[in-house]
């Protein structure tokens, strides 16, 4: 981080490699086109380089911190660009194999996430979806699902729970 | 405050699953602004769900970003590269509902941004206000006041804006005569956000003091050492 507050080409180029193929999957699969996805990817290590000096390890990993701000970014965009066609969601059916070295520690985040995910119920695996990936408020998702407004924030929250105990295991909750 | 827990969590998860909208968006800013600095076990859920819902983004089959991205990075990144100023926070969240996004807001007296509608008006007058010709955009601290001749409202408006250290919280008053008048409170998104629409005119006022204070000081002037001003005046004169 401290190569990236001094603009160090080696320290981005490093913090690209790790993740700049992640940022761009979920900027891909939340808005659904190659063009969002680069603007999204640069957006958030431009930001990720301007407040670098606000990440604070003791309370979560880089991974986490990069991944909130592109998950910000392309829900504020969603949501501003209203009639967006909003893309299919893909989950990884299963994690890839040939994996190279840098790539080693993602994966092992991968398969973590599609754990976590299939520790949840279809109901919430569902409502997470729509929420995470689409970028849909309780209020879209119980009017178009036809659900109650306050069954879909009690399953939100059951779900979140769950989640997080499928993660403890992790040690980083 | 609220002291159901299930209900504290509930608003958790959606404030970090970014479900909310209506009055649970509105609890939920005076929630982590006023309860979750000074608790512990908020945090920790703030935490720990923050960190699993970040981790839900590594299901998506990977995707490989074309060969160009990184150099157009490194282009953005030079170091005499132009970066953006504040107020190129209009230009990056433009769109009027994006604002509904900007968490962590406390709303008091005259500062009104809970409602998402409002935000959203206030976010467009800003944007052309800042346009002006003749506006004027003074550095207060950690955030950019905008005011316009004639105009009886401005607008306080931060991107970077670093959180303040637990149980603390950015407090703004106006002085005039040396009588102050508080005006609210403010934390900045996740973000490092800050947009504040206030209804006072700032012409009627010598000044504008912000200051990091603990939550539960008292409003009648800052008691902290950590303070700016917009127009040189000090609290402690």
């Amino acid at each position: 981080m401290e190569g990236l507050l001094a603009g160090n080409d080696e320290a981005v180029r490093a913090l690209y490699a790790r993740y700049g193929r992640l940022i761009y999957s979920l900027g891909y699969r939340l808005l659904g086109t190659r063009e969002a996805a680069e603007e999204l990817t640069q957006d958030v290590f431009l930001t990720a380089w301007r407040k670098a000096a606000r990440f604070d390890p003791t309370r979560g990993r880089l991974s986490t911190w990069l991944m909130t701000i592109g998950h910000n970014l392309a829900v504020d965009r969603l949501r501003r660009e209203t009639g967006v066609s909003r893309p299919t969601l893909v989950l990884v059916d299963e994690v890839p194999d040939a994996p190279g070295l840098d790539e080693e520690a993602v994966l092992i985040e991968r398969d973590a996430a599609v754990r976590a995910l299939s520790s949840l119920t279809d109901a919430e695996r569902r409502l997470v979806a729509r929420s995470y990936f689409r970028g849909m408020t309780a209020r879209e998702i119980a009017e178009t699902d036809g659900i109650p407004l306050g069954t879909v924030k009690t399953r939100l929250r059951s779900a979140m729970i769950k989640v997080r105990k499928a993660n403890e295991g992790k040690g980083l909750v | 405050m609220i002291d159901d827990h299930e209900r504290i969590e509930e608003l958790l998860a959606g404030y970090v699953l970014r479900s909310l909208s209506g009055a649970d968006a509105s609890e939920a800013d005076l929630l982590l602004s006023e309860h979750v600095p000074g608790c512990g076990e908020c945090r920790r859920t703030l935490d720990g769900f923050q960190v699993v819902t970040a981790d839900l983004g590594f299901a998506v089959e990977p995707v490989r970003p074309p060969e160009t991205l990184l150099p157009r990075l490194h282009r953005q990144l030079e170091p005499h590269a132009p970066r953006r100023r504040p107020m190129q926070m209009f230009a990056v969240a433009a769109g009027v509902v994006a604002v509904v996004g900007l968490a962590g807001l406390t709303v008091s007296q005259n500062i009104r941004a809970n409602n998402a509608d409002v935000r959203a008006d206030a976010f467009a007058n800003a944007a052309q206000l800042a346009a002006r010709d003749d506006a004027r955009m003074v550095d207060v601290g950690p955030v950019q006041e905008i005011s316009a001749p004639g105009e009886e409202h401005f607008y306080l408006v931060g991107e970077g804006v670093p959180g303040p250290p637990a149980g603390s919280i950015y407090r703004v008053w106006l002085v005039s005569d040396g009588v102050t008048t508080f005006v609210g409170d403010f934390l900045p998104d996740e973000l490092g956000r800050v947009f504040l629409p206030i209804d006072f005119d700032p012409n009627r006022y010598d000044d504008l003091w912000i200051a990091v204070e603990p939550i539960d000081a008292p409003t009648g002037a800052p008691v902290s050492t950590e303070w700016w001003s917009a127009r040189g005046t000090t609290p402690a004169a």
